[in-house]
């Protein structure tokens, strides 16, 4: 096997993240302990790689708090050791779809069967990772491989593929991609493989500078779409990339947004990770919790989550937090005569329990009706 | 021809939300039909429909003669017209106009013919080489619209436009866009929540509710002819007020009955809501701001469908004021011309212009007819 087989990951992930690195050879061998290709250890100020049993990589400059970036360095090591021993050939962009479900594992997740292509979009990323081809000229993902990282957001646009009767209605990215360019260059990084029912585009997007501006700029983008490509478009965005280490986490954060949107009532079409932060929790939480809570939620209820409540429910849940449970004001939100409003919030509470004009009840039912939501996707996707 | 049919059009969404259901509509060609009601009520994805952006989950939809369910939004013929404006930012006003029709490869003198003479109708050829950062929102909106005119559409879809423009600016260009109507001479389809805005430009007016029409009609008869509770409070502003009480019978005399108020019915209407079956039940007394009269002639004319009011605000319109008051504990607001010294903390006698009362079932909240005809009529 070459002794020469790591020099092409350390560079790219050197040139991607501003370290520097020398290669050590141990002349004992190293501690079993660190023996494993892709093993990390502190050194003083220094972050070390085992590279085989001889070779080490120091690293300086080096995130410290990096744990994610170690663990795909780690991880493309093992390819490229793989790779030059002839047993591997699994492609580069896997690194990504590592990286996204390391960081799910960490939050107690399972990465969905949207994520994952998502990260796979491989020719791209295997042509700039092998060096080979044109590769991405700009975006973060050429940035990985160039000194040059561009600060900014990854953002996710899915469009609805539809099948009409005999007709099929599925847009040309093309088409897209040139209304996209015209709004805000330099923002497209390509077709991504979509969830199901949808096309899907990878943007990236400019940093703002105030956060609040870019679904601003973003609804916009969805407007022009409209106007001149016909296209009704939703975007989600997630963390800015302000550093290069912030990528996996921008980019899940991207994935995480979209996935977001089913515990919403009526989600707007553009939507970003951080927009309501409870929901980060909910989606942590494991199914089976999900499940035991619907369960203890609705024990003395006479209904099974939203999916039997009658429409004039969950507009009546709606309207009141919207108006801060304020019941005249919801009633003139909703156009109802306040009396129709409290026949209404009576006929809930005497079905569920619930008396929505308390914070603590209407906070429940929506838990309640956001939850019923989510599971009911899981049960959709895990049908055959 | 451009004459848009709906027929039995619903739309659901997963999780079995029903956001319209059975919209029957049929719009005539060069017809201006506004489509109004609450946020939430199913106008702006009935226009997305038209549009092609938002599938039809059932019913038929023709643009023409020609069914459209299943053909793609760009080979419907049609333009829209955003609340965000939806302008290219780094393009000229000049570009922006012509971006859509370059994206359809038409040849460049054509573009430029058209996108010049849109420019000339909408009053903006001094702005074509300006950037939408440098126009204001009247401005903008004007690009948007002549973006839209330069495709030379069957039907233009418009989506809240004036929704982002300041009170002053929206009247004036409520106006333009009725005037661009008149020359252009193409189907229009608008949406907004703003009943004012759908009274003064609609030639009809299409009132929903919960993803239901509630009535169409010409903005004059929906005024005066509101078909239920939802519709007459929905229109006009200050809104109708309305007094819950129950419709009862003395010595075959209707008379609407609620706490402090006692009002004899008028004869001519008894044959209607004897028909509706609402004697003796839970009714609902509608009447407009205008319609209540402090004048000594209106309460001799009519001394029993007086009420005594406890005046709490009065604002001053200049030629008229707006008298807020209540009566047996439920609110009303009268509109009388400002040579009446009304002050808050007093009362005040006014009498209700019986033949411009409406009244409705109190459980169903539809309008009872005011004579057998209307009521036969509107089965």
């Amino acid at each position: 096997m070459s002794r020469e087989w790591w020099h092409q990951p350390l560079h790219y992930w050197s040139q991607a993240l501003g370290f520097h690195y020398r290669i050590q050879h141990v002349s004992a061998a190293i501690d079993p302990l660190f023996t494993t290709v892709g093993g990390w250890w502190q050194q003083g100020d220094h972050w070390c790689i085992t590279l085989d049993a001889h070779y080490i990589a120091c690293l300086s400059g080096f995130a410290e708090d990096g744990q994610l970036l170690r663990d795909a360095l780690s991880y493309t090591l093992h390819l490229a050791a793989g790779q030059a021993a002839g047993k591997a050939t699994e492609k580069g962009s896997d690194l990504w779809a590592y990286w996204v479900c390391e960081r799910c594992g960490q939050w107690g997740q399972q990465p969905t069967a949207d994520l994952v292509p998502l990260l796979s979009n491989a020719d791209e990323l295997r042509a700039a990772w092998q060096g080979q081809g044109e590769g991405p000229k700009q975006g973060p993902i050429a940035s990985l491989f160039t000194p040059a990282r561009p600060q900014g957001h990854f953002v996710w646009l899915h469009w609805a593929r539809r099948e009409g009767e005999g007709v099929a209605l599925a847009v040309p990215d093309g088409a897209l991609r040139t209304v996209v360019e015209a709004y805000q260059p330099n923002t497209w990084l390509g077709p991504v493989v979509a969830p199901s029912g949808y096309q899907s585009a990878l943007l990236w997007w400019p940093l703002v500078a105030d956060l609040a501006e870019l679904p601003q700029q973003l609804d916009e983008l969805l407007g022009v779409l409209e106007a001149d490509a016909m296209v009704f478009a939703q975007a989600t965005f997630g963390k800015a990339v302000v550093q290069g280490a912030e990528w996996a986490q921008a980019l899940l954060t991207t994935v995480l947004a979209w996935q977001q949107r089913v515990w919403l009532d009526t989600p707007p079409r553009v939507w970003g990770f951080g927009q309501r932060p409870g929901l980060q929790l909910l989606q942590a939480l494991p199914k089976s919790v999900l499940e035991s809570f619907l369960e203890g939620a609705l024990e003395d209820s006479q209904t099974t989550g939203c999916g039997d409540w009658p429409e004039e429910w969950r507009t009546t849940l709606t309207g009141l937090l919207a108006a801060n449970l304020n019941v005249s004001e919801a009633a003139r939100l909703l156009y109802l005569h306040r009396n129709t409003l409290m026949n209404r919030i009576e006929r809930i509470r005497e079905r569920t329990g619930y008396d929505i004009r308390h914070f603590e009840d209407a906070a429940m039912l929506w838990l309640v009706s956001a939850i019923t939501r989510q599971l009911g996707v899981d049960r959709e996707r895990a049908k055959p | 021809m451009a004459r848009v049919q709906l027929v039995n059009i619903a739309k659901r969404y997963s999780g079995d939300v029903l956001a319209v259901n059975d919209f029957n509509l049929d719009v005539a060609d060069k017809e201006f039909v506004v489509f109004v009601g609450p946020s939430g009520c199913g106008k702006t994805t009935t226009l997305r429909m038209i549009a092609g952006l938002e599938d039809i989950t059932d019913g038929d939809l023709f643009i023409g003669d020609r069914r459209v369910n299943d053909v793609a939004p760009k080979d419907r013929d049609i333009a829209m017209v955003f609340q965000n404006y939806a302008l290219y930012p780094h393009m000229t006003v000049y570009q922006n106009m012509a971006f859509g029709l370059k994206l359809r490869k038409m040849p460049k003198t054509d573009i430029d013919k058209r996108v010049r003479d849109a420019a000339q109708i909408l009053d903006i050829v001094h702005l074509l080489d300006r950037k939408p950062k440098a126009l204001s929102g009247g401005q903008r909106q004007r690009v948007a619209l002549g973006r839209a005119i330069v495709r030379e559409p069957k039907v233009f879809l418009m989506d809240e436009p004036l929704s982002n423009l300041d009170a002053k600016l929206r009247v004036q260009m409520r106006a333009e866009i009725r005037k661009l109507h008149q020359r252009i001479q193409t189907t229009v389809i608008y949406v907004t929540h703003d009943q004012t805005e759908a009274m003064t430009m609609g030639d009809r007016i299409v009132v929903m509710k919960d993803g239901l029409i509630q009535q169409v009609a010409t903005p004059q008869e929906v005024y005066t002819n509101p078909t239920n509770l939802f519709v007459a409070g929905f229109i006009g502003s200050p809104a109708m007020n309305f007094l819950r009480g129950e419709l009862v019978e003395e010595a075959a005399v209707l008379r609407f009955r609620a706490a402090d108020v006692d009002i004899r019915i008028p004869e001519g209407r008894y044959p209607a809501l004897r028909q509706a079956g609402v004697v003796g039940k839970a009714v609902v007394l509608g009447v407009r701001p205008e319609d209540l009269h402090n004048d000594e002639l209106f309460l001799s004319t009519y001394p029993e469908a007086e009420i005594e009011l406890s005046v709490e605000v009065v604002e001053n319109m200049g030629p008229e004021i707006y008298v807020h008051s209540s009566v047996g504990g439920q609110n009303m607001v009268a509109r009388v011309p400002a040579r009446y010294d009304l002050r808050p903390g007093s009362r005040a006698k006014l009498a209700l212009d019986m033949n411009k009362v409406h009244i409705f079932d109190g459980e169903t909240e539809a309008a009872i007819p005011h004579h057998i005809a209307e009521a036969i009529a509107s089965r």
